[in-house]
Formats: C-alpha cells, sequence, structure tokens
C-alpha cells in the first residue's frame, strides 16, 4: 500500500503545482516569445504598459474584455514579432494560436459548420476560404484605415476580408545538387522526364496552401494534365511547403516546388548560425503563382465591444508600415504602395490565380487530385 | 427452543446468477421445500457427499445467495421471507463464517485480520485490542499479532479465520469444510478445539463436511443431505445404528447390504427378518462374528491389513460377498474356509 | 426486490446503509459514464456518416465506396498487414525460440534488446529511417565517401518501409508472447519425442511449432490490430509518395472537410477492427493447450546449438545493431546538427537545439507539460474506474456488471485514430462542448486507457479467492469498506502498472492528440509529428525524440522492475 500511496501522492502533488498555473489547463496560449528584438522604428509612443508579456504566465485568466483569440498560419519568428509590437501599444490583448495553414482551413471551417468561429480574427492560409466564409455570410465587414495606402490589386471590393501580404510559388532548387543540370525554366519543363524522381511537394491534402496552388495548376493548364505528369515524375509529397524547403536545401530533394519566402528566413538563419544555404529560386515562364494571405473577422455577437476594437485594430496593425516591413523581412511581398515589391524579381511573371474560378472547381481539383496522387 | 428455523427453502442458479425477479424459470433448483431447524447452542453437522446442497444451504443462510423461496428466520429476526418479501443482507445478519479455503487478507497481519470486523463497527481501539488478544488466547496463538498470513500453517491459518469469525460474538457460527485441506493428523486436534470453543462460547454452529468421522467426533446432531434432500437426521448413534434409508446405510461406515434382487436374501439373514416384504437389509461389518461353531461358512476372498484390523471379504454361498472386521493382525489367509454368524441387522 | 430491514433487530453498523445504497446505483452510474463517452461518439459517428449538412444521405458511403483510394488504401493496408504479421511472427518467434528452447549464451541480452526495442516509438523509428536511407541520408553520404561513383537511387519511401518498420516495433509483443508459451509447455513434450528418436528438426517441427500455434495465434492478432491502427509510420513513410492506408486516407480525408466521409472511413476501420477482434475473442477460446510443466525444471534446453552458435551470434548480433544502434545513433547524432542537409563538420554541430527546447517553451517545455498532466490525470481516472469495474464484475456478477464491463472495453478494439474523430463530432456541439480545449484531450485518453487499465486488474482480480469478499461481507463490512481495503491493496501491483503503462502512452500518443489539439493543448506527441515547419528540421524532431525516448526507456524501466509487462496493452 505504501508504494501505491506515495505515488499517488506525488502524482496529487504535481497536479496541484502545475495546476496552480492556469494556463497549463485552460486553453490559454502564453504571450512569452523569447525572440531578439528587431529595432524597428516606433510611430507612436510606446504607452507603459502594466503587465509584460512574462507576467501573464504566472496571473489567473482575466474577464476576458479585451482579449481576443486569433488563429495565425505563418511562420513562428514573425508571428511573434508581429505580436511584440501590437501588444508594446496595445497591451496584452492578443491570445494567438499559430497552426499549419492545413489546420487552419480545418479548424475554421469545422467551427463554422458547428455554428461559430472560435476565433475573434484569423489569418493566414489562402482566399478560397475566406471567399467560401463569405458566401456563406460568416464574416464582418472590413474597413481599412489606411485603405488609400493599399496597392489597387490588392484592394478587396467584394468581399468581407483583407489581403494583408503575397507570397510567390516558385521552383525551388539545391544549388550544390544541380550543378551542372539544366534547370527547368517552366512549370511545364517539370514533367519532363529529365526530372524524375528529383522533386517534391507539399500534400495538397495536408496543406490549404498547397490545394491552393493545385486550383492553381488546374486553372493554368486546364485540367489535370499537369498532376498526371508530376505523378509520371515520381514526386513526393511532403507534409507542408516549409518541409519542402528545408529539404531542398538539405538535399533531400534537388528541386521543390514551394513558395519563395522560406529561402528568405533560411537564408537568414544560415547567416545568423554560420552555415550556408545552397537554395535559390527559379521563376518559371508561365509565371509564379502570387498567393494572397487574406484576414478576417468573422461574426460573433457575444463579441464585447473592446473586443471588436481590439480585433480592427489588429487587422489595421497588420497592413502598417512596421507590420509590413517585419514580413518582407520574412520573404513576403507588402500590399502597400510605399513599399517596394523587394522579393519578385524585376523580369519575372506572375500568375494570377481566379479564386473564385478556383472554389467552383474545388470539387473537380479533390476529386483528380485524389485519384491520382493517393 | 427454536434458534433457527428454515422452512421450505428452494434455492437454484442461474448460469449467470443474474438477478431476475421472476424466479421459476430457472433450471434444477439445488434445495427445493428443504426444511431444517437448529436449537440454540447445537452444533449440527451437515453431512453429505460433493454436490448435495450442503454448501449452498450455508450461503443461502448467511445471506451470500438469495433464495428463491421459503423462509430462514433466527430467534426472533427474520433474516429470509418470501411471500413477506424480506431479505436482510449479509453484512448485516451477524453470522460467523469459516471457509475452507480460510480467507485471511494476505495484505494484512493476523491482528489486522481479527481486527478488522471491529474496525467497521467502530469500536474503541483500546477494546479491540483486548478482544483480539483474547481471541489469539483461544488459541493458543498469543504474539502471532504481527504476522502475515502467508507465514503461517494451515492448521494455524484456519485457528485464526476461526477466531476471526467470532471475534464480534455472533449468534451463529457456520463453518464450510474448514479442514478439508488439512492433514489428517491436524484436523483431529483442530476440530477438538472448534468444538471446545464452540462450547466455551455457547454459539449455535453449523458444520459443513463429507469427511464422518469429523461429523462423528463433533456433532451433537448430525443431519445426512443428499442430492438437496435431508435423508435423516440424529444423534451419531441413531445415524450409525439405526439407519433409516438405504442411501444412509451405505453412506455411512461400512455395510453390507443386500436387496432382494433375486427373489430373497441369503440365507444367513433369514433368523433376523421375514425379509421378503423388505426392501433392503444391512449388516455391519463387526456385526457379523467369526467362530468355529457358528452356522453359516465360506470362504476367505481377500484378506486387507488396515493397521488396528484386519478386514476380510467372505464368499458365500450363492456368490454373495460379505465383510467383516476383525481386531488386529490377520488370522486367516485367502482360501479358508471359515464359519460366521450375523449377530444383527438393519432393516431399511 | 424490495429489502427491508427486520424489525426487531437494528444494525449496529449503520453507515452501511449509505454505502449499500451508494454500491447499489454505483454500478448504473459508472454504466451511464461509460455509455456516454464511449458510446455516445461511436453513435454520433454513424450518424454524422449519413448527415450532409443537415439532411440525410448516402453520398458519404457513395463518395467512399466508389473512390478508388478506398480501394487502393485497403489493398496497401492489406499489404502492410501481411507482411508485418508473418515478419513480426519470424523474428519474434525465431528469438523466442532461441531464448527458451536452445543453449543460446547470452540469453539476458536478448531479453535485454528486444525490451530495448519495444521502447523506441514507432515513429521514431520511421523518422530514424528517414535519417539513413534518404536521399541525402547518412547512408548514402558513407556510401559517397566510400564509393564515390556508385549512384543512390533507393527510394526510402515505400510500404515495404512501413513494414519493416512496423515490424521492428511489434515482434517483441511475439517474442514476450510466444516466449511465455515456451516457458509454460515446459519439456516434457519434447523429451518424450526425443526418447522416441526424433531428430532435431522433426522435434522443432513437429512437436514444438504446433504446441505453440496457439500463442502465435493470439499475439499474430495483436500484432495485426496495432498495425491496422497505426497511424504515425505510415504518414512518415507511405504518404510522401501518395501510398495510403486506411488510417492515412483517413487523415486526408479530413482535409477535404467532408465530415461524413471521414466518418465513412472511421467505420469501415471500426468494423474490420472488431471483426479482428472478435475473431481473436473466439480462436483464444477455443485455444487453451492446457500445459503445465510439473517438473518444474529450470533447464529447459533441449536443442543444442553446437556449430551453429558462432553464426547464429553473428546474425542476431547484425540484428539489433540494425534495430537499436543504428536508430539511436542517427537520432542522437541528427539532434546535434545545425541543419540536417549539412556535412558532418564539427562546425555544424551544436546543442543549441536542445537549448532552444527548453528555452522556448512553446517548442517542448509546454507540450511536455501538457502531456504529463494529461497523461496523469486520463491515467488516474481510468485506473480508477477500471477498478470499480472489476470490482463490481468479479463481486456482483449481475447483468449491469456484464455490460459495464462489454462497453469499457469496447474501444480496445477502435484505432486511436477512430476514437479521436469519434470525440470531434460527439463534443463539438453544445451542451458538451469539450472541443478546443484540454478536457477532449484528457477524455478520450480515458476512454482509451481504461480497457487497458482492466485488462491488468482482472487477472489479478481474479487470482484473488472469492471467498475474501463473502467472508468480509459476512462480517459485517460495508461494501465501501472491502473495496477500499481488501480489493484495492491486494491488486495493489495492478493499479500501478495500468497508471505506469497509460502514462507512457501518453507521452508518445500521436493520433488522438494530433486531432484535438488546440491553442495550448499540444502534447509531445504533436510536437513530434508536425515540428517540422519552416524553421525547424528534422534535427528539431530528433532533438524531441531524443527526450521521448529517453522518457520511454525510462518509465519502462520502472514497470520492468514493477514486474509488470507493458507490452501486454
Amino acid at each position: 500500500m505504501k508504494k501505491g500511496t506515495l505515488l499517488l501522492l506525488t502524482c496529487l502533488l504535481v497536479f496541484s503545482i502545475t495546476a496552480c498555473n492556469p494556463t497549463a489547463v485552460v486553453t490559454e496560449e502564453p504571450t512569452a516569445p523569447v525572440v531578439e528584438r528587431e529595432s524597428t522604428a516606433v510611430e507612436e509612443t510606446a504607452e507603459p504598459t502594466a503587465e509584460t508579456e512574462m507576467e501573464t504566465k504566472t496571473e489567473s485568466v482575466e474577464a476576458a474584455d479585451e482579449k481576443i483569440l486569433v488563429y495565425i498560419s505563418g511562420p513562428e519568428g514573425m508571428v511573434n514579432k508581429l505580436e511584440q509590437a501590437f501588444e508594446e501599444q496595445h497591451g496584452d490583448v492578443l491570445e494567438i494560436s499559430i497552426m499549419g495553414c492545413g489546420q487552419l482551413r480545418t479548424k475554421v471551417w469545422t467551427e463554422s459548420q458547428a455554428g461559430q468561429i472560435e476565433a475573434d480574427v484569423f489569418w493566414g492560409s489562402n482566399p478560397l476560404l475566406y471567399k467560401k466564409l463569405d458566401a456563406v455570410g460568416f464574416l464582418e465587414p472590413l474597413e481599412l484605415k489606411e485603405s488609400d495606402m493599399i496597392a489597387e490589386e490588392f484592394q478587396v471590393t467584394d468581399g468581407n476580408y483583407a489581403l494583408v501580404s503575397e507570397r510567390y510559388i516558385t521552383i525551388l532548387y539545391n544549388t550544390n545538387l544541380m550543378e551542372g543540370v539544366e534547370l527547368p525554366n517552366s512549370w511545364a519543363d517539370l514533367m519532363d522526364p529529365a526530372y524524375d524522381n528529383m522533386f517534391a511537394k507539399a500534400d495538397a491534402t495536408q496543406s490549404s496552401t498547397a490545394f491552393a496552388i493545385a486550383t492553381a495548376f488546374y486553372e493554368m493548364f486546364d485540367g489535370d494534365s499537369f498532376f498526371q505528369g508530376l505523378k509520371d515524375n515520381n514526386i513526393v509529397l511532403a507534409k507542408s511547403n516549409g518541409a519542402i524547403a528545408s529539404g531542398v536545401m538539405e538535399g533531400q530533394f534537388s528541386l521543390g516546388i514551394a513558395p519563395y519566402d522560406p529561402v528568405v528566413r533560411l537564408n537568414n538563419k544560415g547567416e545568423k548560425e554560420g552555415f550556408e544555404v545552397p537554395l535559390a529560386a527559379i521563376w518559371p515562364e508561365e509565371g509564379a503563382i502570387a498567393m494572397q494571405r487574406p484576414i478576417a473577422i468573422p461574426v460573433d455577437d457575444s463579441r464585447t465591444p473592446e473586443q471588436d476594437a481590439v480585433a480592427k485594430a489588429f487587422v489595421n496593425f497588420l497592413v502598417s508600415k512596421k507590420a509590413q516591413t517585419i514580413m518582407g523581412s520574412n520573404g513576403f511581398s507588402s500590399v502597400r504602395t510605399d513599399m517596394p515589391n523587394e522579393h519578385l524579381p524585376a523580369d519575372a511573371a506572375v500568375f494570377t490565380v481566379n479564386w473564385d474560378l478556383g472554389n467552383e472547381n474545388e470539387e473537380a481539383v479533390t476529386n483528380d487530385y485524389t485519384a491520382i496522387f493517393h | 427452543m427454536n434458534e433457527l428455523k428454515i422452512s421450505n427453502l428452494r434455492v437454484s442458479y442461474r448460469s449467470t446468477d443474474s438477478v431476475n425477479g421472476n424466479a421459476n424459470k430457472d433450471r434444477n433448483p439445488v434445495l427445493e421445500e428443504y426444511s431444517l431447524t437448529v436449537n440454540k447452542k447445537e452444533l449440527v453437522v451437515i453431512l453429505g457427499p460433493s454436490g448435495c446442497g450442503k454448501s449452498t444451504l450455508l450461503s443461502a443462510i448467511s445471506g451470500l445467495k438469495q433464495p428463491d423461496d421459503g423462509e430462514i428466520s433466527f430467534g426472533d429476526t427474520c433474516f429470509f421471507n418470501k411471500a413477506d418479501r424480506i431479505n436482510v443482507q449479509a453484512e448485516e445478519r451477524n453470522i460467523g463464517f469459516v471457509f475452507q479455503t480460510y480467507a485471511l487478507w494476505p495484505h494484512m497481519t493476523v491482528y489486522q485480520n481479527i481486527a478488522f470486523p471491529l474496525r467497521s463497527r467502530k469500536m474503541a481501539k483500546k477494546q479491540i485490542k483486548s478482544r483480539v488478544a483474547d481471541m489469539l488466547e483461544t488459541v493458543h496463538m498469543r504474539g502471532y499479532g504481527h504476522r502475515y498470513p502467508g507465514s503461517l500453517s494451515g492448521g494455524e491459518r484456519q485457528r485464526i479465520a476461526l477466531v476471526r469469525s467470532l471475534v464480534y460474538q455472533p449468534s451463529l457460527l457456520l463453518l464450510d469444510e474448514p479442514l478439508a485441506n488439512l492433514d489428517a493428523n491436524l484436523k483431529e486436534s483442530l476440530i477438538r478445539e472448534i468444538k471446545e470453543i464452540q462450547r466455551k462460547l455457547g454459539v449455535t454452529a453449523i458444520y459443513v463436511t463429507h469427511d464422518q468421522s469429523e461429523a462423528f467426533e463433533i456433532a451433537d446432531r448430525i443431519v445426512i443431505m443428499n442430492e438437496g434432500k435431508i435423508m435423516q437426521q440424529g444423534t451419531p448413534q441413531e445415524i450409525y445404528n439405526d439407519s433409516q434409508n438405504l442411501f444412509v446405510a451405505d453412506f455411512i461406515g461400512k455395510n453390507n447390504i443386500f436387496d432382494n434382487s433375486r427373489g430373497s436374501f441369503p440365507s444367513f439373514l433369514a433368523r433376523h427378518c421375514h425379509c421378503k416384504a423388505r426392501k433392503a437389509v444391512a449388516v455391519r461389518p463387526e456385526d457379523i462374528e467369526l467362530s468355529d461353531d457358528a452356522a453359516h461358512h465360506g470362504v476367505i476372498e481377500k484378506v486387507i491389513f488396515k493397521g488396528d484390523r484386519t478386514e476380510y471379504v467372505i464368499l458365500c454361498s450363492g456368490g454373495v460377498h460379505l465383510t467383516t472386521f476383525a481386531p488386529g493382525n490377520a488370522v486367516h489367509v485367502v482360501g479358508d474356509s471359515v464359519r460366521f454368524e450375523v449377530k444383527r441387522c438393519q432393516i431399511l | 426486490m424490495i429489502t427491508r430491514r427486520s424489525s426487531t433487530k437494528s444494525s449496529p453498523l449503520s453507515n452501511m446503509k449509505l454505502g449499500e445504497r451508494a454500491s447499489r446505483a454505483l454500478p448504473f452510474l459508472l454504466l451511464l459514464l461509460v455509455g456516454v463517452f464511449i458510446l455516445y461518439p461511436m453513435i454520433m459517428l454513424l450518424v454524422t456518416s449519413f448527415d450532409q449538412e443537415g439532411a440525410f444521405t448516402f453520398s458519404g458511403y457513395a463518395s467512399v465506396f466508389s473512390s478508388s483510394s478506398t480501394y487502393k488504401a485497403l489493398l496497401n493496408t492489406l499489404q502492410m498487414e501481411v507482411g508485418v504479421l508473418f515478419g513480426a511472427c519470424f523474428v519474434g518467434g525465431s528469438l523466442a525460440f532461441l531464448r527458451h528452447k536452445t543453449d543460446y549464451k547470452s540469453k539476458h541480452l536478448l531479453d535485454i534488446f528486444v525490451f530495448l526495442n519495444f521502447t523506441i516509438p514507432a515513429y521514431i523509428l520511421s523518422v530514424s529511417w528517414i535519417q539513413v536511407a534518404a536521399r541525402n541520408g547518412y547512408l548514402r553520404r558513407i556510401l559517397k565517401v566510400i564509393l564515390p561513383n556508385v549512384q543512390y537511387n533507393y527510394n526510402a519511401y515505400s510500404i515495404g518501409a512501413c513494414i519493416i518498420i512496423l515490424v521492428l516495433h511489434v515482434y517483441p509483443l511475439v517474442y514476450f508472447g510466444v516466449g511465455n508459451a515456451l516457458k509454460l509447455l515446459g519439456n516434457s513434450y519434447e523429451q518424450s519425442a526425443k526418447v522416441c528418436g526424433a531428430s532435431k528438426t522433426r522435434i522443432i517441427f513437429r512437436v514444438i511449432l504446433p504446441l505453440v500455434l496457439p500463442a502465435f495465434i493470439s499475439t499474430g492478432l495483436l500484432v495485426v490490430s496495432r498495425t491496422l491502427a497505426n497511424f504515425g509510420v505510415p504518414a512518415q513513410l507511405a504518404m510522401p509518395i501518395g501510398k495510403e492506408v486506411l488510417t492515412t486516407r483517413l487523415y486526408s480525408a479530413m482535409a477535404d472537410l467532408n465530415l461524413p466521409v471521414v466518418a465513412v472511413y472511421a467505420l469501415l476501420l471500426v468494423v474490420i477492427s472488431l471483426g479482428l477482434f472478435l475473431v481473436s475473442e473466439r480462436v483464444l477460446k477455443k485455444r487453451v493447450y492446457d500445459s503445465e510443466d510439473l517438473s518444474k525444471d529450470t533447464e529447459i534446453i533441449s536443442i543444442k546449438l553446437g556449430k551453429w552458435q558462432g553464426p547464429i551470434r553473428v546474425i542476431t548480433g547484425i540484428f539489433f545493431t540494425i534495430s537499436i544502434l543504428i536508430p539511436f545513433l542517427t537520432i542522437i547524432v541528427t539532434s546535434l546538427f545545425k541543419c540536417w542537409g549539412l556535412s558532418f563538420e564539427m562546425k555544424h554541430l551544436t546543442f543549441q537545439n536542445y537549448v532552444r527546447l527548453f528555452t522556448e517553451e512553446k517548442l517542448l517545455t509546454r507540450p511536455l507539460l501538457n502531456s504529463l498532466i494529461y497523461g496523469i490525470i486520463a491515467a488516474t481516472t481510468a485506473v480508477m474506474i477500471a477498478s470499480l469495474i472489476v470490482y463490481f464484475y468479479q463481486y456482483k456478477h449481475n447483468r449491469v456488471a456484464n455490460w459495464l464491463m462489454s462497453i469499457s472495453q469496447l474501444p480496445i478494439a477502435i484505432p486511436n485514430i477512430i476514437l479521436a474523430v469519434a470525440a470531434m463530432v460527439a463534443w463539438i456541439n453544445e451542451p458538451f462542448k469539450l472541443y478546443g480545449t484540454a478536457s477532449i484531450i484528457v477524455v478520450t485518453y480515458t476512454v482509451l486507457f481504461i480497457p487497458i487499465c482492466i485488462k491488468q486488474m482482472l487477472g489479478a482480480a481474479k487470482n484473488i479467492d472469492r471467498s475474501m469478499d463473502k467472508a468480509a461481507q459476512t462480517m459485517g463490512i460495508p461494501v465501501t469498506m472491502r473495496y477500499a481495503r481488501l480489493f484495492l491493496p491486494q491488486i495493489k501491483d495492478s493499479l500501478i502498472s495500468g497508471f505506469l503503462i497509460c502514462f507512457l502512452i501518453s507521452l508518445k500518443e500521436i493520433p488522438i492528440s494530433l486531432l484535438l489539439y488546440s491553442a495550448g493543448t499540444k502534447t509531445l506527441g504533436v510536437m513530434l509529428f508536425s515540428i517540422q515547419s519552416n524553421a525547424y528540421g528534422l534535427e528539431m524532431t530528433s532533438s524531441v525524440a531524443v527526450i521521448v525516448i529517453a522518457l520511454s526507456v525510462t518509465g519502462n524501466l520502472i514497470l520492468n522492475k514493477l514486474g509488470a509487462r507493458g507490452y501486454q496493452s
């Protein structure tokens, strides 16, 4: 009996100690990032905030009349910096949940089916999801204070969401492995048997960005011929787009269909930690696929006015110059007119996706993709 | 004065033993229309072969098994009455029960085992201590309190089981073949101890066994059971000398049993009974006398030395076999011609 | 059935009234609890399979059964099952035979190595496989140095790879199961065969093998059901090339946001799994070759290896090098890389990954804490509930207790991932909105754990003489005391082992937490599966893996000390 009681007591003790840390059991994500502070210019004077992020861990859950829940899919480092910057001015009002883009899509959609999207703001994935939700009235109208600073192609006139940044899907390659090998110049080139067994892309069933890419290809090639071509070349499917970039860099694949922004981040990391990054991108002839990252506020009657204000402020913050600069250093292109598109080479073609068509084709794309790849 | 009264008891087992309100769809009942009374301070031995229902009877009396029909009462208290829908739970009947497997709790010491029923009665610690000490003294096991059942011998365990069942002073004690797992010589000393304690404490007791020597040793009254029915009740002497039916005669001790299936009884019985009308006659081996001038003769077929006596199987005229005893070593050998006389017989 | 107290005597044990009532009500309450948390989600799964946006429809079934992917997945699953079954039986059986029936030296080493094999989670094995066999893996790098001109074209992703990894993970089940049977058999059978003049091979194949066949069958079924339910390995090794098995097919279907389809796949898996479970029950009922070694012969060696001793030792040495040493090494080495693809130079190595794990809270400490807490709560709850169920089943064997036992054991036949999907559809709506909280993970873990605990306790409970409880009953000890003071202490060891086994599972469990986690409720398993993202490569996965392995080995060592057999879960 003694051994057992001792064990039980120990467990109870551990439990009680950790239970005193309510954030461990409650669904609250601590807002304590451990990243270097970037010296970005602060436009407004920072109001002395009563609580810093570190202290929220030991405090009990507030009455949440100001705190909002935000779902974001995006690179963790970037999101942390943005959160920090925003909370410097507004206080600890953000409860951010970072997840993969596939998970974001599934989660938001499942919650909408159950009747109420839990998040107060969600950002990431691609326009397909937002149009879908908007069509059934789940999104609130957005007014951007700085809408005049936003480039025309990024203005959303017919929907209740906003476009925050843009990224480009390109062909990545490993400079070491592809040395002496002729590089593909276009998407269609990838169907060449010379590239058999060489490349990978993210699985559309696990990544919503990958699904959007598949939709784009469906539109580009007017059907699933491209899918078939990729399959014939024994393409490998990875869990996420991030895995492609690192996979190509690590040499697991010679080529990859992936967004360009990880290249920027990986280069930064390599510089910081002292290793080389043999990664480069090809901007295909048909055009690098432009993928915008939208943001939206779901309809929720139970939201307090304070929460509403914070949500709107956050959205506006993300299109502000400060936020856009942070995103820029992470590889995303800005939507503002007063910021150059630093990542898109001048001579590169861009393929603009017709997202409405994408939604129409969703079922066909899903079925064809599954049939070919699975 | 009746202490324990059982009337028209009916007990049966269903396959999963599930609780079912409608009692009458079952298979063979183990006990049916069973009635028994036990007097105050009496030690009744229920004797019978395996499967005769004696353990079931104890289960019913103790409340561990609910009967289908009938009535069980003890003194002024009604334990079970189907008609009045009374059924007192086993926990509340205040009965002592000694199991064949002792059922001592292995993770508790001897002291804790005995003290446990007192603790659940919220008795004061000091009182518990003295009671337990008394009990241990009764079975001459003082000082064993800190030991664990695993370190005790079979006999010691049974003693502890016994006093554990008596420590809370029940007025009825049930014992279910308590000595079945013990060696022969241990049985003898223990059974006397049990009788001694029962007499000293004056507790009414029912002792179940299939072992006749145990029964004869301690019983005030023996109840012989077979297939759920009482075959005969009485003192040991009555049971042995006046067997009332074929089963009892055959079951108790050694007996030569003759029936008239061939139309008549063997000649050597003629003197004792006008047997044509009888069903069977039994002759105890010790009631057959071997002497040179006896009337009947036969041939020794088998000689079996049993230590304190010798058994002879005699082949008589008509192919009939007769078993008899003689004290001490064998006098005759196989093939000897002998003469014998039947001194007494029981008519069944 | 009315029970009235007798009119005259008042019971001196008045607290019994409450205990008695409680004992009578408790089974019903437990049944309700178990019914709600186990049956209701399964029913909801069934309902969801027919429900397309509020309307009753067969479209889910139509999609699933008309889609070629379903059949491809079924075929792949079958292929994997057959491969793993034969592989595990062969490896586990041969090793068990070596251990118990020959004079193979260093037998204890065999036990230790197989034990180590068992403690490495399958998913981690698959990660190390990738690190070894992939295009820029260690194998190729070594080959490049030794034989620079040879092309390396081996495809690390395949169903075959899944089979190899799963065999390595489950063969210990066969080893221990068949080993026990061999031990119990004793050697009287072989000795009598030897006396009759049978040769070694004849003895092996005609005497020993048929006698342990039942053990093969029962452990074989266990292997098959574990393989069927496995998600992590095929997700890592087969999904990338588009080869799916049933579990990964279900996971992919979730991305289509088509819940009825997901539900149909889930039900398909349940049906197959339940079928296997029922078959195994029936087979096990018939099988008992009652064998008891009455001679208590400790020397049960009957086959002498002779000149084969050397070669066999080499073979087993190679096997364990591949199955234990290489995975351990690769995982540890990779975890020290700044970035996995880099060449093996000192400047590329660092402890930074571990530092990052322990300082960046969201990476390891939070998920680890979550795993620990959820595991402890769920395991404790499961142990308590299971002990109550086993007690009622043993001592109050009535219909309610039977139902209770049957329903509680249902989850054993249901793959983890299905439990997760069922929980999702059940607890997503009011009034029981557990989705999005830690509670849904804890509840699902508990449901998963209860049958495991029951299994541990039932054996111990059956060994307790029934008359112990009866004796206490007659002495007037109320049921609450009987349960707490008599029953629990006697099954104490199985309580602890049950708790530990379940707790260990929670540390490395993937499918349930992967499907049910949300903000702040990530677990160790989730981190292991999904840490590979933009900033982190295989090197971070490896560092998390090292932590998980360390925890797993420690926990299993403790279990071993207690004499419990975790491999029976």
